[in-house]
This record gives structure tokens, C-alpha cells and sequence, in this order.
């Protein structure tokens, strides 16, 4: 089965990241450029599928320019077998519409059962591109994957999806599907050699053209949303704390040290162990946490 | 920019209650259709859920559209696509809002696609401007940014809203909705199909997805001690953490550690065994929900987060909680079995 996994190149969070306030926008000069982790991690599990079957291809594709090349061989060096960037002066200004709309142009023209993407972007944070990819295949998608299995007919697959507290429900769909992958394996380090190889590979570059786009219908010119403007994020209101005017200064004081923390006027157990357990336990049922027995 | 569509808001529920973030969503909706002279609409989804309308009114909707149907009772990703796809593209609204939830986290990106229109997803705040455009906000670049959008062609448009930011205004009991009943029809099987929910074992899930935590300090004394936490957890069917000091003494793996080194906790109950209550473990988990705290000084600073406190040495309470916690679900077992 031949896999493709779109990925985006972004700028690494993880560090200090500038933020030019007259031109409301990131200041990138000196921030790496990094794989998307959600989409690195989409790359993996397609390269661990791949090695599972022992058949098929894994295909990156991305949406980007030349600076993109660095991201795309690293997925070679990684082990995937083609790279394809989509590359265009008009596709400048692409929502996550449009570029949901360029990507699944591209993945149409190749025979793919699987496609993965990461959950989100660490960028912009926004989890579209992936909805729009399988609506303009017209196939299927499972969000929120946690964990894949190809069931050994190899037309179905089951899914683990990541829900609330920790739980996780199953899927069963079949062929052909988009996964938006937000948990999966850590991606693999590629090595010395395999990277030196990936840099003697050919890129395939896609141009509006050759995806039959027309350039009204990409870019800015088609955007559904527009950015006006990225500011550094607000400091979150309410922390401010300010200790009540009734204490002592010392108190005060003590209280602004702590980060303003107000005791809280609970009720004191003590005596008997065994009678403030009791208590205790009574409690906690009270308030709904004795566990229910499993029938 | 044309307003008459109306303002949308998509009330969640599950199993039946509705759930928190759909008041946030009418109240908030509320302000924004009073600004662009709309009238909010709310859309419930589910199975004989005519009952969750009244609440919705009293928080600002002016019409219900009640999508009624047993395939609707719940959260099916194709389903719900449809029907609201459906609904949505022969009302027109000019916005639709729903809760950045796992189920909101899911449906707007389908939404938004199947109805070939922008997404602001992780929106924190609106605002409306005079000519009637929505500015909105949401955190990006690892939360070391935020973002504002605008809309240009997309119509309508769609934003999911993080849960917990907008505030419930209070609700006005005399308030009611009209009430417009759909009965969605579905003709096909989804193609998604659950098979299997897994529970999370308290055990292993990470400390910050885990709902009740046992944790222990140094009052706990030694490693040859532990094992009351271990049980206790066990009982409570609770995840097992502990401050540095017992991790620091070996008692317990590093990454069940809690506080400013280890991890940030919100559980909805937290007990913390022989916890002095240092601000570098507090900072970790005084956001739980509820905290009790067993420590044979009565002045340690812990107690002042408590919300229940017991002074006393939890070598002779822990196992007393534990085997009368055991006794009362034994007790329940007999019952069960006659």
C-alpha cells in the first residue's frame, strides 16, 4: 500500500521566537526551521507501516519553497521514499483551506490507500488542513489517532483515537483514509549515511500549473481567512493577585510570595485513626469517588 | 457585511447533559448577534433532548433548532457533518461558533470543509467593529503568539472556541426560545465504525490526564511504606504520584513526580499523604479540584490548601482508609451477587 504524508515546514517554538510588533508579524531571522513534530511523528508511522507490510511507498509532500528542501530531506534520510514539494510564487497568502485544497490535488495524482498528516501545525495551531485534504478526496478521515493497525486483509484498518482523561476509543474504517495523527511514536534520528544519501535525491517539484490550479484559485486571492496581524499573546488577566487589606503586612507579604495562595477554610479531621477514616470515607462517597463496582 | 444570517452556536452535549461550554457559547453568542442585530440560534444535536432547551434560552438563544434523531444520541463524526452541512448551507448564517472540546476539535475542520468556508480554530476572544467584521484571537506559535483573523471569503464563518474563557452570564428564567424541530435522515451506515472503548488505567495514564491522584511525600517515611499509597491508589482506582522528596529517595519513579520540576496537575480530587505542602510542589496541583491532605503537623503550610484536612499519622490512617474502602465495595460485590 503506497502512504502519503503531508508535512509543513515551521518555525521551532521550543525557543525564544521575536515578534516584530510594527509589522505584526513573527520576527524569523533567527528562529530554526523544523519539520512540524506533529507531522514528523504522521512520517514515522507511515515509514513503520511501510516496514510493517514490506511493500509499498511513503511519499512526503508539502506545500512550501526552496527553503522547504531541508525539511523534505529529512523525511528521505528518515527513509521515506519520494518527496514532493508544491511550489508556486501564486501559492503565497494560502489559508489552511487552500492549502488543504493545493495538497489533495497533489495526493489525487498519486495512488495512495493512506494519508497521514500531523494533528495540527505548531505554527498557527490550526487542525484544518487535514479535514479539507479528505473532503476533497472524498474519503474518510479519523482525528485525534493515537495508534494504528492494518488488519491482515489489508483493506481495514483499525484506530486507536486519543478521547478526554487519558481514554481511547477504537475505529475500524476501511481503505482509503486520512489519519490526523496527535499521539505515535517518537520519530527516528536518521543516520550519517542515510542523510548523505537523501542529499543526492531528487526533489519533485509541483507547480500550480502541473497540478491544474489556476492562479485565481490559490493563494491570497482565494484565502478564506486573512491574517491582520501575529502580537505577542496577552498576559492572562485575573493572576494579578492582591492580598486582602486586612492583614498584617507580613502576612501580605507572605501571601504575594506564595503566588497568593489563600488558605482555604476546610474542615480538620483528627483523633482516632480509625474514626477519621471512617469520616473520610464517608466523604469521599459523599462526593462521588469510590470507585463503582465492575459487574 | 451583511448580518440578517444570524449567529449560530452549536450546543454540545453528551450523554444527554449539556455540557458547560455550550452556555459559554450562547452567552458569548449573544453579545456578538446583539452587535450585528442578529438573532442567536442555538443547534442541539442528540436523542429526546427537547429538555436541555429551556437552559439555553435563559442564556441568550432566540431560536433552538433541535436536530432529533437516535444515530444523533451521540457524537458520530459523519452524522453530525451532514446534518448540520445540511442545515447550515439552506440557513446561511453569517457565524457559526462551537467549543474547541474533543468533539468540537473534530467537527469544525469537517464543517468548515464540506462547506468550502475558513476555520478559526482555538479562538479565545471575538470582536465586532462597527461595520459589522469579526476580528478573532487565538494563541499560536506555542501559545508564544496570538493570532488575528479575519475572514475574507470564507462565508459562514466558522471559529471553534476554547472552553473556559468566555464567561456564562446569569440566566434570565423568563426567557424562552422558539423551538424548531428536525428530524434528520440518514440513509447510509457511517463509515467509521467503534469498536472498542479503552478505559484508562489509572496506572499508566500520564499524571496530567488523570482524574484522581494518591500522593505521597516525605511523611511517608521509607521505601517499606510506600506500598499504603500504592493500596490506597489501588482502592480509589487513582493514579500514584509523589512530591521530590519521595522521588528524590527513590521510592518512585521521576515521572510521577508532581511540582515545579515534575508535572502540573488538575485532577478532580488530589491527596497528598505526608506532603509538607513546599510552594514548589504546590504550584503543581494547587488547581485541583479538590484536595485533601493527611499530615501529622497540624502547621504544615499544605493544610492552608486543603479542603479537608486531617492531622494525624497517615501510617495508622492510610491502611484504616484503605481496608474500609475495601470493606464497603466487598459489600457491594455481595449485594450485587444475590
Amino acid at each position: 500500500m503506497n502512504i502519503a504524508a503531508c508535512i509543513k515546514q515551521v518555525l521551532d517554538t521550543d525557543g525564544p521566537l521575536g515578534i516584530d510588533r510594527a509589522k505584526k508579524s513573527i520576527d524569523a531571522r533567527h528562529v530554526p526551521l523544523v519539520i512540524n513534530p506533529y507531522d514528523e511523528m504522521a512520517v514515522e508511522e507511515a515509514l513503520r507501516l511501510k516496514e510493517a507490510s514490506g511493500a509499498g511507498q511513503v511519499t512526503v509532500v508539502s506545500l512550501g519553497d526552496s527553503t522547504s528542501d531541508k525539511a523534505l530531506r529529512h523525511c528521505l534520510a528518515m527513509g521515506a521514499d519520494r518527496a514532493v514539494l508544491l511550489a508556486d510564487p501564486a501559492f503565497a497568502g494560502s489559508d489552511g483551506y487552500i492549502t488543504g485544497v493545493i495538497l489533495a490535488k497533489a495526493i489525487s495524482q498519486m495512488d495512495c490507500g493512506l494519508v497521514l498528516c500531523g494533528a495540527r501545525a505548531t505554527d498557527t495551531n490550526g487542525g484544518q488542513v487535514g479535514a479539507v485534504v479528505a473532503e476533497q478526496l472524498g474519503i474518510p478521515m479519523v482525528t485525534a489517532v493515537a495508534g494504528i493497525e492494518v488488519l491482515t486483509d489489508g483493506r481495514k484498518i483499525t484506530v486507536q483515537r486519543k478521547l478526554e482523561r487519558g481514554d481511547r476509543e477504537v475505529v475500524e474504517i476501511e481503505l482509503p483514509v486520512l489519519l490526523a495523527i496527535e499521539v505515535g511514536h517518537k520519530p527516528r534520528y536518521p543516520s550519517f549515511p542515510s542523510r548523505v544519501l537523501a542529499r543526492r535525491k531528487a526533489i519533485e517539484c509541483y507547480n500550480g500549473e502541473r497540478l491544474g490550479l489556476k492562479p485565481d484559485e490559490v493563494g491570497a486571492a482565494a484565502a478564506k481567512t486573512t491574517i491582520l496581524g501575529i502580537a505577542p499573546p496577552k498576559p492572562k488577566a485575573g493572576k494579578l493577585f492582591a492580598p486582602p487589606s486586612n492583614l498584617s503586612p507580613a502576612e501580605r507579604m507572605r501571601l504575594l510570595m506564595t503566588g497568593g495562595i489563600q488558605e482555604k477554610k476546610g474542615d480538620t479531621l483528627e483523633g482516632n485513626p480509625k474514626e477519621v477514616a471512617k469520616k473520610l470515607v464517608d466523604f469521599l462517597q459523599s462526593q462521588g469517588f469510590l470507585p463503582e463496582v465492575v459487574e | 457585511m451583511p448580518s440578517n444570517g444570524g449567529v449560530w452556536v452549536i450546543a454540545e452535549q453528551r450523554g444527554g447533559k449539556l455540557q458547560d461550554v455550550s452556555l459559554e457559547l450562547v452567552s458569548e453568542g449573544k453579545k456578538v448577534a446583539d452587535k450585528l442585530l442578529a438573532k442567536l440560534n442555538a443547534v442541539l444535536l442528540g436523542s429526546n433532548i427537547t429538555e436541555l432547551v429551556p437552559n439555553l434560552a435563559h442564556h441568550g438563544a432566540d431560536k433552538v433548532w433541535v436536530l432529533d434523531n437516535p444515530a444523533l444520541a451521540n457524537y458520530c463524526p459523519e452524522f453530525y457533518t451532514d446534518a448540520l452541512a445540511d442545515l447550515i448551507q439552506i440557513n446561511q448564517p453569517t457565524l457559526v461558533l462551537c467549543g474547541h472540546t474533543s468533539i468540537g476539535q473534530d467537527l469544525a475542520p469537517r464543517l468548515a470543509a464540506r462547506l468550502k468556508t475558513g476555520l478559526v480554530t482555538w479562538c479565545t476572544s471575538l470582536s465586532v467593529d462597527k461595520g459589522g467584521v469579526i476580528t478573532y484571537t487565538k494563541p499560536s506559535y506555542g501559545d508564544k503568539a496570538s493570532t488575528n483573523i479575519v475572514f475574507a471569503k470564507g462565508k459562514p464563518q466558522i471559529a471553534s472556541i476554547k472552553p473556559g474563557i468566555m464567561d456564562i452570564t446569569a440566566p434570565n428564567t423568563r426567557r424562552t426560545a422558539e423551538v424548531i424541530p428536525v428530524t434528520p435522515q440518514f440513509s447510509r451506515e457511517p463509515k467509521t465504525k467503534v469498536v472498542n472503548f479503552i478505559k484508562a488505567d489509572p496506572k499508566t495514564v500520564s499524571l496530567t490526564e488523570a482524574e484522581v491522584i494518591v500522593s505521597g511525600g516525605g511523611g511517608v517515611g521509607g521505601t517499606e511504606n510506600w506500598h499504603l499509597i500504592e493500596e490506597l491508589a489501588e482502592v480509589l482506582e487513582s493514579s500514584v504520584a509523589a512530591s521530590r522528596v519521595a522521588v528524590d529517595a527513590g521510592w518512585v519513579k521521576s515521572e510521577r513526580q508532581v511540582g515545579q520540576t515534575g508535572k502540573t496537575v488538575c485532577p478532580q480530587l488530589y491527596i497528598a499523604c505526608g506532603i509538607s505542602g513546599a510552594i514548589q510542589h504546590t504550584m503543581g496541583m494547587k488547581d485541583s479540584k479538590l484536595i485533601i491532605a493527611i499530615n501529622k503537623d497540624r502547621n504544615a503550610p499544605i493544610f492552608k490548601l486543603a479542603d479537608v484536612k486531617v492531622v494525624g499519622d497517615l501510617l495508622q490512617i492510610l491502611p484504616a482508609i484503605t481496608s474500609q474502602i475495601r470493606e464497603l465495595t466487598k459489600s457491594r460485590d455481595l449485594t450485587k451477587v444475590k
